[in-house]
């Protein structure tokens, strides 16, 4: 029971690998890797000091772990991992036969020699779990029985067509021990579509927090816990708290109950997220990662650069543990209000990826390209929409061949300063989306990035906070009106609402916005 | 004063008023101020607003004349709101602290009847080009008015306009189409 609660709520947050990356300094040939490759250092100080943008609210001082410290974290094994099938696609004695086997390492840096043996060596780390939970018979109950209230009927579990669940892999770490291992990168990063096909590292649909939503108070009470509102209420402080941020949002974490807890999860659809350092009313959109290396600032709010391929290492570092570690003045979401040296943090549970799991890592997410779009239209259509595309100014900021400009625009209510015109690429127009993720949540900058349009044919739900779920609903006006509603997220106890921002092909003819979106289903 | 010397001055003071005679001073009824420039292989069109011109201009002596004009640089208008704020901004015309574009002349001949070639100083935020530009001018109403028609092309990374771009071309036409009535 303390496992599976473990594994549901006292956690290292979710590792959310949102890559956006585009930098010209990043191998890409073969050559340029060799049998033994210049791997970057993770956490260097230097890179560290320059890799973050400012908080957009300018009395935090943000400190990430030191070197030091970082370092000083364990090292993670990477054992072989196998799927989890839904019960009633379970092979017969599938987990009597798992527990039979030898546990395998199968990430070693020494047999890795050429650009293919790093990419599918990163492939594994893409795939490789760090929280773990024995398969008792408590979790098999609540997790896997179709007796036991079927969970994940509860919550619309994607499966593959051969009705595997792949958002979770099962390990052997231990011979004669089976556990469930969550939190790999493909947790949050694989989609599922409705034939069933999977898709790696796209804008993932896993039902993370209608999952939370459903089990933790279930588990809560059965462990009987004394005072349920503030077992939720320290954890979730602990993954969204930023408490020099004076907003109702930080408030509502300060009194927040078990039952609004479960509303505000409950209201998150697939595909997107309260991640940890955003927050459960402004969730945020996971994104694809296909085409990431190409991708000059990584997180919704452009968070990090990506300049070098030690970049983005560093930002799966980060979001790896690290992020829970980070001082923001005197606070440290791991540990609420701290002053001085951290505690010994492999006591706490924390470890790290080391820099060739992480480099490994980088190498398979940089060979991770859009897919190709199986939609078909006449030429005439789409050369009408590629012409609405241009004339309506979409090309501006989603500028071929990426579809994105690279650039960061500003939110409501933020006004750049001066010298992040010379240190960063602004494109200083707001377009007016819901301002709260860029301003009121640890990951606000001030910014939303400008998101490339590849591979738009399988995403969804759409804008930064998933309001909208298909181009037809991006492209209507009347989303702009206050009782609209919304086919993505709401918000808990909301009907109706406006979806603002984005003004763009709005006042698109029929025939134009078909056109317009049949171009962008091609991309 | 010998009789010869009387006459020459009583010319002169009858012919000072012609030799010192003002070109015609021409007042701006309407103005078009137009731009276009491809984006991705399209043409794009703007325009701006809010012309101010002082126009000496005569037909017959075109490089007598001198003309100083500057538009409203926060007019600028493309059909799509944000985009037009976004020319507004520092990246573009930066209006906040260059709200006008001004456009001197420096030197006007004559091409043939009814069409000109200007020389103009262009001044677009802190930068400055010379621009030639060909111009018809025609009178209109019964010679009680006059109507300038002219193009030239900018580049608009001469003038801090935005950046190199893949699919931003460099070059933008402008077209001046200017009605005019004699200034009282």
């Amino acid at each position: 029971m303390k496992h599976t609660l473990t594994l549901l709520f006292a956690l290292p947050a979710a590792l959310l690998l949102g890559l956006y990356l585009n930098h010209p300094t990043r191998p890409t040939a073969v050559e340029d890797v060799g049998p033994v490759p210049d791997i970057p250092r993770t956490w260097d100080s230097t890179a560290i000091a320059t890799f973050m943008l400012p908080h957009a609210d300018t009395s935090v001082t943000v400190r990430p772990l030191s070197e030091q410290e970082y370092y000083d974290l364990p090292e993670r094994v990477i054992y072989k991992s196998y799927s989890l099938y839904a019960p009633e696609h379970m092979p017969a004695g599938y987990f009597d036969s798992l527990r039979q086997l030898e546990p395998e390492i199968v990430f070693d840096p020494a047999t890795l020699e050429t650009e293919e043996d790093w990419i599918r060596a990163g492939e594994l780390i893409f795939d490789a779990p760090h929280n773990f939970t024995t398969i008792d018979s408590i979790a098999e109950n609540v997790l896997f029985s179709t007796v036991a209230g079927d969970f994940w009927s509860q919550i619309d579990m994607p499966l593959t067509e051969e009705g595997v669940m792949p958002f979770w892999r099962l390990v052997v770490r231990e011979k004669g021990t089976v556990e469930v291992g969550r939190f790999a990168c493909g947790m949050c990063h694989t989609r599922v579509q409705d034939d069933g096909t999977l898709i790696k590292g796209a804008q993932g649909n896993y039902p993370f927090d209608r999952e939370r939503a459903l089990l933790a108070p279930m588990l809560l009470r059965a462990q009987q816990i004394p005072d349920l509102d503030q077992s939720v209420r320290r954890f979730e402080k602990l993954l969204f708290g930023a408490p020099w941020i004076d907003h109702p949002s930080q408030a509502w974490l300060d009194s927040l109950t078990v039952e609004q807890f479960v509303a505000a999860l409950s209201a998150i659809p697939p595909g997107v997220m309260a991640r940890h350092g955003a927050h459960p009313l402004h969730p945020v959109r996971i994104p694809d990662l296909r085409g990431v290396k190409d991708h000059r600032y990584l997180d919704a709010t452009g968070l990090m650069r990506h300049r070098t391929i030690g970049d983005l290492m560093r930002y799966a570092a980060f979001n790896e543990d690290a992020e829970l570690l980070t001082r923001y003045n005197d606070f440290i979401p791991r540990l609420g209000r701290h002053e001085g040296p951290l505690p010994p943090l492999d006591a706490l549970g924390f470890d790290r990826f080391t820099d060739a799991q992480l480099y490994a890592l980088a190498r398979y997410l940089y060979a991770l390209e859009p897919l190709p779009s199986p939609r078909r239209y006449d030429d005439a259509m789409l050369a009408r929409g590629e012409r609405v595309f241009i004339e309506d100014g979409c090309v501006t900021c989603h500028t071929p061949p990426l579809y994105t400009n690279n650039e960061l625009t500003p939110v409501d209510g933020f006004i750049p300063p001066e010298n992040h015109f010379e240190r960063f690429d602004l494109f200083d127009i707001s377009v007016e989306t819901d301002p709260s993720l860029a301003r009121y949540t640890r990951r606000a900058t001030g910014y939303y990035k400008v998101p490339g349009l590849r591979g738009l044919w399988y995403r969804s739900p759409l804008l930064h906070d998933g309001s909208v779920t298909t181009l037809d609903e991006l492209f209507d006006a009347q989303r702009l009106e206050e009782d609209f509603v919304p086919s993505g997220f709401k918000g808990a106890s909301v009907e109706a609402r406006a979806v603002p921002g984005h003004p763009f092909g709005l006042e698109l003819s029929e025939e134009d916005k078909a056109a317009l979106i049949a171009y962008l289903n091609t991309l | 004063m010998p009789g010869s010397l009387k006459y020459l001055l009583l010319c002169g003071i009858l012919l000072l008023p012609l030799a010192s005679r003002a070109q015609p001073r021409w007042h701006v009824e309407s103005a078009s101020i137009t731009f276009t420039i491809k984006n991705a292989g399209l043409p794009v069109g703007g325009s701006f607003e809010g012309l101010e011109a002082d126009l000496r201009f005569d037909p017959a002596q075109p490089e007598r004349s001198t003309m100083v004009a500057s538009i409203d640089a926060s007019t600028v208008r493309t059909g799509i709101g944000l985009r037009d704020r976004h020319l507004r901004k520092r990246d573009y015309f930066d209006v906040e602290r260059h709200p006008r574009i001004r456009m001197t002349c420096m030197r006007i001949e004559k091409a043939q009847d009814g069409v000109f070639r200007g020389r103009f100083r262009l001044q677009i935020k802190e930068f400055t080009q010379e621009v030639t530009m060909p111009f018809t001018f025609t009178f209109t109403a019964h010679g009680r008015g006059g109507r300038l028609v002219g193009d030239f092309t900018l580049n608009r990374l001469d003038f801090g306009l935005g950046e190199q771009s893949l699919i931003l071309a460099d070059v933008v036409t402008v077209r001046l189409a200017v009605d005019v009535k004699p200034a009282e």
